[in-house]
């Protein structure tokens, strides 16, 4: 049964779901920079889960092999962020960014350049702005490239404390024009979701201001 | 590069060379990553890169580098 604590709810829940609605809009943008062709995303999907429900998650709607990019963050609170596709899509995508103009061979060799970077530019765009909108400096890896089915992205960590709970927040892309689909989703522990929570408030009273009192 | 990120090779090298024209090219917008690129003086050009990122810092160079020589 998760605790009462861990829920995320409110204005603290609407906070976090425009910052970052006004993080992915960045990501979106420095995608269609890269791409030309217009990227279409869904409203972020906001959830204290248990980290076994978060594979479930992703691999109910993708039976097949994924492919992901993955930076962790930390900072006054860490995590993880990857940007996540069906291996199917992946070449789609290298040959969207590298402007069509690579050959087949080329295409394949630069794959593994062209995600890193991709997600390199996604998911610090998210977690750049993020970090900005709560005056806070995180610190990112370097991106990794990752292979495998839904379960072996979101494996369980055996030190994570708080029953395995995690907050999950992902949001569904699409290039419509192209057949390229995919994921950007971020997860965060339970101790860093308590500290997310004093920036989520501290956040709301800078919104607010000093006559929001009664809002 | 091991060891070493672009910000502290830029602020090493601009120790080395108080005029070269330095550009820190990332995907990093963070607006401490923005402060401490201006305190070292070097341009902040967000990723992706486009033309026109980049050629307000290019010709900010070449300006810079033809007033060294005269």
């Amino acid at each position: 049964m998760a605790p009462d604590f861990a829920a995320l709810a409110g204005l603290e829940r609407d906070a976090l779901t425009e910052i970052m609605n006004i993080g992915v809009s960045r990501a979106a943008s420095s995608l269609r920079k890269m791409i030309g062709d217009q990227v279409h995303l869904s409203v972020p999907s906001i959830d204290v889960v248990n980290q076994c429900r978060v594979a479930r998650l992703i691999s109910e709607r993708e039976i097949g092999e994924l492919i992901a990019v993955r930076q962790d963050f930390s900072g006054p609170f860490s995590g993880r962020a990857l940007l996540i596709f069906p291996e199917t899509n992946s070449l789609e995508l290298v040959r969207a960014v590298t402007g069509g103009e690579l050959s087949a061979e080329e295409v394949i060799e630069m794959e593994h350049e062209a995600l890193a970077e991709t997600g390199n530019v996604i998911l610090n765009s998210c977690l750049a702005t993020m970090a900005n909108m709560l005056k806070r400096s995180l610190t990112m890896t370097i991106p990794e490239i990752l292979r495998g089915s839904g379960e072996s992205l979101f494996e369980v960590d055996d030190q994570s404390s708080s029953d395995g709970l995690v907050l999950f927040l992902y949001i569904d892309f699409a290039v419509r024009k192209r057949d390229i689909r995919g994921y950007i989703a971020m997860m965060m522990d339970i101790p860093s979701l308590e500290i997310l929570r004093e920036l989520l408030a501290e956040f709301i009273a800078r919104v607010v201001g000093d006559d929001g009192a009664d809002a | 590069m091991a060891g070493k990120d672009g910000l502290e090779l830029a602020s090493e090298l601009r120790v080395l060379r108080p005029d070269m024209p330095i550009a820190i090219i990332t995907a990093n917008i963070q607006d401490e990553i923005i402060a401490r690129a201006r305190q070292i003086g070097a341009a902040f050009v967000a990723k992706p890169v486009r033309a026109e990122g980049l050629e307000g810092f290019i010709s900010g160079a070449a300006l810079r580098l033809r007033s060294q020589r005269s």
